[in-house]
């Protein structure tokens, strides 16, 4: 699994540099898969990314931001290292997701408006119907590129917990490997 | 069920062949884990068995199911399997004993307890007109696709005229299983008939309306199916590109597509003259950034010109000026694998299943409160209580069913009274509902009706593109009234200001996600009104789903003053000593439920009301 964590903080050459590889046919129409391609790299759409954009394609910068926010797909904010997609589908919603949602909340710690856990492990969101609703109510997790994802069915109280400790134990883990990796090279 | 497939389809090139079904709904249900058993299995045991991944049959209670098939055996169907089941179902079959079989698909011996798939009423009320060979064939094999008869209906199509393809589908008279169900024929005449040099099909795989999966099921399971009709499509109407249009949710439809039209190009069905007969067609496949309004035509257009999923003001219809001013043919997925058959079976058959007004069949997802939730294909016309208690197999033990909800966000409930009606377009339509993308959402007595109508346009609000005043502004009313009422704040004129709202909504707005939004609260207060009374009024919810208006209480008979409630709660709002009832915190307490589950004594229940009824017993320690 590829490391996935990027702080907002990332290099402004980078980002331009990655941009320029991926603009270089693309056109107008183009904008969303561009889009796609730096939320799979960096989790979210950093807003030099968005301005660098509206440059390669030569399209304002509102016409970017328009529709980075219309779709559900696309991040303005950094992730959580695992993001948890709670369905909120018709199935799950009968079956009781809105409750899971609120409690997710309560044991992140998080308030009203506030998605990303105080520790940067979990971000929550509500997804759309992940069309499993015969496993209903489910949840998803992911890493924030997406390139890791798993679906949990039939989920209740006890294995919101279950999950919230394997992957907090899974954190742990890539943060510490993470580490040699570092005090290795230096 | 008589086999009337090619031998290595059935047996495989071993004699022996064992199906895993790898669709999303499985993997989650483990099928991936099982697979590496079996993987792990027949190469311990020695087996010379073909382990093929398939599609999903629909029949998701069984899930992860395998298949497993060996020449002068039956094919035998094993359901709900985990990986450490694998070797045992492996020696009893070898052993010829079925008994912890699920059914056979061919060849059930006689004497047989366990039932061939054709006697169980799941199976034998369908008619599998376009997900027959679901489950059956390998959906990355464009061979075996080919094998069962794929690709012959573009043949057929390819050596007709035109006209003599409309002229098929207007006999057969398939209708759009989007869910308007306008006449496929018509509007692909419409576009035929434009001088346009350049144009454009999309096939419709978006399918934004939750509780619905038919569409991931048969790109999941039969994707080539799906191909043809939009080659057929560009073919008819005389376009070169094509688009499948998927959701950026459904990963596994997405990648099946993409690997059936790098084969298809491959084998000379895509591409630069499509076998020999000098038409040009290619597709792509556009991944959505997911937006439920890009349901309709025009925001679907708009995204993939790569803009915002505005619609816009129809007419012109897309068939006359559509994708970049061009005349644009738009069919759901569903509708494209219907062409595909009926060019390949003939349209008399098709024909001869449905009503009168609409023809052939329809699949519908049946999921909540049944037995066996699934994916299932039934003729047009089929009454709901066919299919939610001969097919799906009714309400769990101990639930009633109160209503279905049909049709997603633009459709409505229908009480459990009125399950004799047909499943067509017009008599749905005159309940109120709509045959929509064929989501049915079942719910019982735990399902408040109120809260379902205030969580549908929690959905149109956050999905309304804003576009239109009526549509941004009128869902928002909605939204902030039903949730008031849920809320127990409501009041008797809040009734008035819903219809009051709809009838302007319904008049008003620029498209159908505006049009249609209001369906859930009309359909609701039509049939269900006295649940919203009891919310407005009685400040209760029967149902126990509205958090303000249900109370949590300690059973002082039942508890034994353990103190787990005390432990668990999160909020700190039970307390006590230990040996005596707990006190729970009206004002702490956000009715999170965690107390109930943790109770091993069943002594905490919640009871409808903002007051426990049994505080009139206060004395007797009740309800503190």
């Amino acid at each position: 699994m590829q490391k996935s964590m990027v702080l907002p903080s990332t290099p402004e050459t980078e980002i331009k540099q990655f941009l320029l590889e991926i603009t270089a046919d693309a056109k107008k129409k183009d904008l969303i898969q561009v889009l796609q391609a730096v939320q799979e790299r960096y989790g979210f759409l950093p807003k030099e990314s968005l301005r660098l954009v509206a440059v390669n394609l030569g399209v304002s910068f509102s016409e970017v931001y328009g529709v980075a926010t219309f779709y559900h797909q696309f991040r303005l904010q950094p992730p959580g290292m695992y993001v948890i997609q709670v369905c909120m589908g018709t199935g799950c919603h009968a079956k009781g997701n809105a409750d899971n949602f609120e409690h997710l909340k309560l044991l992140l710690g998080l308030n009203a408006d506030q998605r990303l856990s105080g520790d940067g492990v979990f971000s929550l969101e509500a997804a759309r119907c992940f069309g499993c609703c015969s496993l209903a109510p489910v949840l998803m997790v992911t890493n924030s590129t997406g390139s890791y994802q798993r679906l949990y069915g039939h989920v209740d109280q006890k294995v919101l917990k279950k999950i919230l400790v394997e992957y907090r134990e899974k954190a742990k883990q890539e943060s510490e490997k993470e580490c040699k990796i570092v005090c290795q090279t230096k | 069920m008589q086999n009337s497939l090619p031998d290595e389809i059935v047996y495989g090139k071993t004699g022996f062949k064992i199906r895993v079904p790898l669709g999303s709904c499985t993997i989650a249900a483990g099928a991936n884990e099982v697979l590496q058993s079996i993987n792990f299995v027949v190469k311990s045991m020695g087996l010379d068995a073909e382990i093929t991944p398939v599609g999903c049959m629909g029949l998701d209670f069984i899930d992860p199911w395998i298949e497993v098939t060996k020449k002068g055996y039956p094919s035998t169907i094993y359901a709900n399997v985990t990986p450490d089941m694998v070797e045992q179902i492996f020696l009893e079959y070898l052993d010829r004993d079925f008994s912890s079989a699920y059914a056979f698909r061919f060849g059930k011996p006689d004497g047989e307890k366990v039932p061939a798939l054709d006697e169980l009423g799941v199976w034998n009320n369908q008619v599998r007109w376009i997900s027959g060979k679901c489950g059956i064939i390998n959906p990355e094999s464009i061979d075996e696709y080919v094998a069962v008869g794929g690709y012959k209906g573009l043949k057929k199509c390819l050596s007709l005229q035109p006209e003599e393809t409309i002229e098929e589908l207007k006999k057969a008279n398939v209708r759009g299983r989007g869910g308007a169900g306008f006449p496929t024929w018509m509007k692909w005449n419409i576009c035929k008939d434009q001088s346009s040099e350049i144009k454009y099909v999309i096939a419709n795989c978006d399918e934004g309306d939750p509780g619905a999966f038919m569409n991931r099921l048969l790109a999941e399971s039969d994707p080539h199916r799906i191909l043809e009709g939009l080659i057929i499509a560009g073919h008819t109407i005389g376009a070169h590109r094509g688009f499948v249009f998927v959701r950026a949710e459904k990963p596994l439809a997405a990648k099946r597509l993409l690997k059936a039209a790098e084969d298809a190009r491959e084998k000379g069905f895509l591409g630069g003259n499509i076998l020999g007969s000098g038409y040009c067609f290619d597709i792509e496949v556009f991944l959505s950034a997911g937006a439920f309004v890009c349901g309709e035509e025009t925001a679907m257009i708009a995204a993939i010109q790569g803009e915002r999923a505005n619609p816009i003001q129809r007419p012109p219809f897309p068939a006359v000026k559509g994708l970049w001013g061009m005349p644009t043919v738009i069919n759901n997925v569903e509708t494209l694998a219907h062409v595909a058959t009926i060019m390949a079976e003939g349209w008399e058959k098709f024909a001869a299943l449905g009503t009168e007004k609409s023809k052939g069949t329809k699949m519908y997802c049946v999921t909540g409160a049944v037995k066996r939730t699934g994916a299932y294909e039934v003729p047009v016309g089929t009454p709901i209580r066919k299919l939610l208690f001969d097919i799906a197999g009714g309400p769990p033990k101990g639930k009633q069913i109160k209503a279905v909800q049909l049709g997603g966000p633009s459709g409505g409930c229908v009480p459990a009274n009125m399950f004799d009606l047909q499943m067509d377009y017009d008599s749905l339509q005159s309940a109120g509902a709509i045959m929509g993308s064929g989501g049915m959402v079942v719910l019982d007595n735990t399902n408040c009706m109120v809260d379902m109508a205030r969580f549908f346009l929690s959905f149109t609000t956050a999905e309304s593109c804003g576009k239109c005043s009526v549509g941004r502004i009128g869902t928002r009313v909605m939204h902030e009234t039903l949730k008031r009422i849920t809320n127990g704040e409501g009041t008797v004129d809040d009734i008035e200001l819903l219809k009051e709202t709809s009838d302007v909504m319904q008049k008003a707005c620029l498209c159908a996600l505006g049009r249609t939004a209001s369906n859930p609260v009309l359909t609701t207060l039509r049939y269900f009104e006295k649940e919203y009374t009891d919310h407005i009024q009685d400040k209760k919810c029967e149902a126990l789903v509205c958090r303000p208006l249900v109370t949590y209480c300690i059973d002082p008979e039942k508890c034994k003053g353990c103190l787990v409630c005390v432990k668990s709660c999160p909020v700190q709002a039970v307390s006590g000593e230990k040996g005596s009832t707990p006190v729970i915190d009206r004002t702490k307490c956000v009715k999170c439920g965690t107390c109930a589950t943790s109770c091993p004594f069943e002594a905490i229940t919640k009871v409808p009301g903002r007051v426990c009824e049994k505080a009139v017993k206060l004395e007797e320690g009740y309800c503190q």
